[in-house]
């Protein structure tokens, strides 16, 4: 009971820790000037529609370095606008989603996808929460079977006896070398 | 017994995270490009645009590559102690103007001093992003033989130079 709630305890810090820590990422600055010219595509046409969109199902997958809890398609930051553009202008290259995926990867790490591969270093990622449910059931298991422990035990008939003359409240009932407590009236 | 042991236990685990989690620097991303050949570029010049400088112009050579701009705050900061490190000349720096325009670049340098060997412009910032580029400024430590060593994310501190960058250039120019 005290190792899982132990256990639990911890897995809550781990991640919390890294959920303080996200949020109080800091923010590089973002330029203020002006952006040199504005690419011709964020006015997309009809006829682009169908290319934003598969540009933006990649962005979704992509974390914003600036502003780490937003996607580069939820992004404003420039380096989000950039990184779009650059999406963009490899579909139109006719790149396929993994090869622009790996390009992100190769310049930015894993970090940058929001669905980080399975490997030694993302195990606590994704697995804790399975741990965490599991040390969970654990503690409710464990307290379930302390109660059930603490009401299922029979009173023996001597016992039971006494019990029985205690609640009908007959003092003359009382074993003998017990005394008689005083009574209030 | 186990009573006290378990939550004093729990409280110092607690305790333990809490101070990790201080010295964390999430706003800080590795960056996959250390120990890799410095991803390649030829760019005009920002001082004489008719002339480019690439990266394997300082093949041989130790060297930094700091990205900077002239709408960087923190390239302000972080500018004194780059002009104190070029003083010494213990390592090149070179600066990639990063999404900046030529004028306010060449103005700003003129305003603040001019710690690099030269700058190239990035206009567009497209070799900010082959470099994982996020955040301005930044600073590669790149060897002898163009493989990118280190990288600072954020301005440079004196201390920083003293202790991590100056070591490392006089170990990479030793010959490691």
């Amino acid at each position: 009971m005290q190792v899982a709630a132990f256990a639990v305890v911890s897995a809550i810090m781990f991640l919390l820790i890294g959920a303080t820590n996200l949020t109080l990422a800091q923010t590089p600055p973002t330029p203020t000037s002006p952006r040199s010219a504005p690419p011709k595509s964020t006015q997309p046409t009809v006829k682009d529609a169908a290319l934003e969109k598969r540009v933006l199902l990649i962005a979704e997958e992509l974390r914003c370095l600036v502003c780490q809890n937003q996607t580069i398609a939820d992004s404003d930051a420039d380096l989000a606008i950039d990184l779009r553009e650059q999406i963009r202008a490899q579909l139109v290259a006719g790149r396929s989603d993994t090869q622009i995926m790996e390009f992100m990867v190769q310049r930015y790490g894993d970090f940058v996808r929001y669905r980080p591969p399975v490997k030694f270093s993302t195990a606590m990622l994704w697995f804790g929460p399975f741990l965490l449910l599991l040390a969970g059931a654990a503690v409710i298991f464990k307290v379930a079977q302390q109660r059930r422990r603490m009401t299922a035990r029979k009173l023996t008939e001597a016992e039971e006896q006494r019990a029985q003359t205690l609640l009908e409240g007959s003092a003359s009932a009382v074993e003998p070398g017990v005394p008689e407590l005083p009574r209030r009236n | 017994m186990t009573r006290f042991l378990v939550p004093l236990g729990v409280f110092l685990l607690l305790l333990l995270f809490l101070g990790v989690g201080l010295t964390l620097k999430p706003g800080e991303v590795p960056s996959p490009l250390i120990d890799k050949p410095a991803p390649a570029f030829k760019l005009a010049q920002l001082g004489e645009p008719a002339k480019t400088f690439s990266v394997d112009d300082m093949r041989g050579r130790v060297w930094l590559l700091n990205v900077w701009a002239s709408w960087c705050v923190s390239c302000r900061d972080e500018h004194p102690v780059l002009l104190d490190l070029a003083k010494t000349g213990v390592v090149p720096i070179h600066g990639l103007n990063y999404k900046d325009k030529r004028e306010d670049a060449l103005n700003w340098l003129k305003q603040f001093g001019n710690p690099y060997a030269l700058s190239v412009s990035d206009r567009e910032g497209r070799i900010g992003i082959d470099y994982g580029v996020y955040g301005v400024p930044e600073t590669y430590v790149i060897d002898k033989a163009g493989v990118i060593r280190y990288k600072h994310i954020g301005p440079l501190s004196g201390e920083a130079v003293q202790n991590t960058i100056i070591p490392l250039v006089q170990k990479l120019n030793a010959g490691a």
